[in-house]
């Protein structure tokens, strides 16, 4: 499998802090990957310089033979990186359709476009039609986001990030606030993606069962730092892992 | 493709009937009412053009400027300028545009990487700087006194056709027909894929980013359309009232755009277009009264604003939607006014809105 992307020594700093120290690591093409790590382990940090977030204090970051590490998101959305958040960024005022309209636009180069209406776009409305049955919301099209439900929320912010149709996307704890059900939803979602082999995701979480369950390999951070990159099965034999982290949860 | 077709095409069948109805007053008016009247209403469509302008910035990208009368006043003083020297209407009110949107890319570049309150003092300290200018250059400007004696010269489309446009009357449908123009233009705008852009920006400047927009360029592009609409209903305020002064680009007039905006609503697009109609109309009756005509103006905006937020335009919206829409004969309770429904609101939504499963 194909390396797509490429982090080497990462650093960040916040004042004399690294959140960030030295992380190097690579994403493979297709390989559902997770980031964990306890909390304050600069997992976060590390999303918000892998997506352009935040620029780092040192190191490189190669996107598919590109370096990127200077460019501003937009630009990295048009390479095909994109990500989506753990606090709510919808649009909360525009319709659902609307939302994945947007980024569809946006990616076909349409967004420059300030005389014809979007309604007339056809194909991209097909399109933005498609994400939305996928993501379950196309009865809701017509709804303002800030009026969907928190768990309709989430699976909107996926949307969004998937209608950028990335090559890689980072999904920061898709699953926060969500009760099983709608967390089922989503995971099955992200699997389903994945599986479709057009893009690539990285998912960072908390709940220890969604990571075992879903990745096909596991980075751990701690203090900033990347303490081991393996398999589940690895992972979840590591004693370092279980000494910062996993403890009584991996074993028990 | 409609979830709730039926409340939403009565909506669009009302809103064009209301329109048409506008025009037709607007065609017909100048038979049947005095030259003052007239004169009047011009200003309400040089108005509405500022203010609808303004609101692509404030309403549809999210940036409150206070600069706005910066480029007014530079639109009216090139198209001055202009006429002084070459009595052309066209080439004056192009002038006047082109000047204003040039000016607007210098000062946008500066301004737009701010957003917020930051952004709003930019503007207003360039507003200021612009109005420092006009005020000090009086080789140019003419200083304190203006520029005087503008001819309303002919409307001359470059020799194949020459409009004398002398009268008011004559003026009225000659602004008449810019204002159609801008209004058609801007109404394209928002509803184009860059205007959807500009109200992602609104929403969520981050995750616009995170979508392959570019903030800073959309933003940009939307200061100099604002400030091309500015310096547009400047170009017109020079032969209407043959005069300009350095007050039109004092910074109390770029409260004006504002004002008006959230007199007649934000988020409706011809919600500055009504604002524009009540502010005249309010100034007029009111300085019959009093001269502190701009206390009661202030009231009724603090009124229209604590009360409904999207203002005069949202409450007429509301007012549709709780009695024609829902009917009484439904029995429901009405769309609380705090939600601000950009759009009329449909029967799943409607739904969602009261908290109820679907």
């Amino acid at each position: 499998m194909n390396t797509i992307l490429q982090a080497e020594g990462l650093t960040k700093y916040f004042g004399r802090m690294a959140a960030v120290d030295g992380v190097t690591l690579s994403v493979r093409e297709g390989q559902l990957t997770a980031i964990i790590g306890p909390n304050g382990a600069g997992k976060t940090t590390f999303i918000n310089l892998m997506s352009g977030f935040l620029t780092p204090d040192r190191g490189r970051i190669v996107f598919r033979d590109q370096d990127v590490t200077k460019l501003p998101p937009a630009a990295r959305v048009h390479l095909g990186l994109t990500r989506s958040f753990q606090i709510m960024t919808l649009f909360p005022d525009l319709t659902a359709e609307e939302n994945v309209l947007l980024p569809i636009l946006a990616r076909r180069g349409a967004v420059g476009r300030a005389f014809t209406p979007y309604k007339a776009d056809r194909e991209a409305r097909e399109e933005a039609g498609e994400v939305l049955q996928r993501i379950g919301l196309w009865s809701y099209r017509d709804t303002p986001a800030r009026l969907l439900s928190h768990g309709d929320q989430r699976l909107l912010e996926l949307g969004i990030a998937v209608a950028t149709r990335p090559v890689l996307c980072f999904l920061d704890e898709p699953t926060s606030g969500m009760n099983p059900q709608e967390r089922r939803a989503v995971l099955d979602l992200v699997q389903e993606l994945s599986a479709s082999r057009t893009t690539t995701f990285v998912i960072v979480e908390h709940d220890m069962d969604v990571v075992f369950s879903l990745a096909d390999y596991i980075y751990v951070l701690h203090r900033g730092q990347l303490l081991a990159g393996d398999t589940p099965e690895a992972i979840r034999q590591n004693p370092r892992v279980r000494e910062v982290y996993l403890g009584e949860e991996v074993s028990g | 493709m409609k979830a709730g077709p039926a409340p939403q095409a009565a909506a669009t069948g009302a809103a064009r009937i209301v329109y048409g109805l506008a025009l037709v007053i607007l065609l017909v008016l100048p038979f049947v009412s005095s030259t003052y009247t007239q004169y009047l209403v011009i200003h309400m469509m040089m108005l509405a053009i500022y203010a609808l302008g303004f609101n692509l910035l404030f309403g549809y990208t999210g940036l409150l400027s206070f600069g706005q009368a910066a480029f007014y006043g530079i639109g009216a003083y090139v198209c001055a300028g202009i006429l002084l020297r070459y009595p052309s209407l066209l080439a004056g009110i192009l002038g006047g545009v082109a000047a204003a949107a040039a000016v607007a890319l210098i000062i946008g570049l500066l301004s737009v990487r701010h957003t917020r309150i930051y952004f709003t003092m930019l503007t207003l300290a360039f507003g200021m700087l612009v109005y420092s200018v006009l005020w000090k250059w009086r080789a140019v400007t003419g200083g304190d006194d203006g520029l005087v004696g503008i001819p309303r010269a002919p409307l001359d489309f470059f020799g194949l056709a020459v409009i004398p446009v002398r009268t008011v009357t004559s003026f009225y449908f000659f602004v008449l027909a810019v204002t159609l123009v801008a209004l058609f233009v801007l109404h394209r705008i928002v509803h184009s894929p860059f205007g959807l852009s500009l109200q992602g920006i609104r929403d969520s400047e981050v995750r616009s980013q995170f979508v392959g927009v570019h903030v800073r360029k959309h933003r940009l592009l939307a200061f100099i359309i604002a400030g091309a609409y500015a310096g547009l209903a400047g170009a017109l305020l020079a032969p209407l009232e043959s005069a300009v002064t350095p007050v039109i680009s004092h910074w109390s007039h770029s409260g004006d755009a504002v004002l008006v905006t959230l007199l007649g609503g934000v988020r409706a697009f011809f919600g500055p277009a009504i604002g524009a109609v009540l502010f005249v109309v309010i100034r007029e009756l009111v300085v019959r009264i009093t001269e502190y005509w701009q206390l009661v103006m202030g009231i009724i905006v603090v009124v229209l604003v604590l009360g409904f937020r999207g203002g005069m335009a949202q409450a007429v919206m509301d007012g549709w939607q709780r009695w024609v829409v829902h009917g009484l004969a439904q029995r429901q309770p009405p769309v609380p006014a705090q939600v601000q429904a950009p759009a009329p609101v449909g029967q799943a939504q409607a739904r969602v809105e009261r908290g109820e499963e679907p």
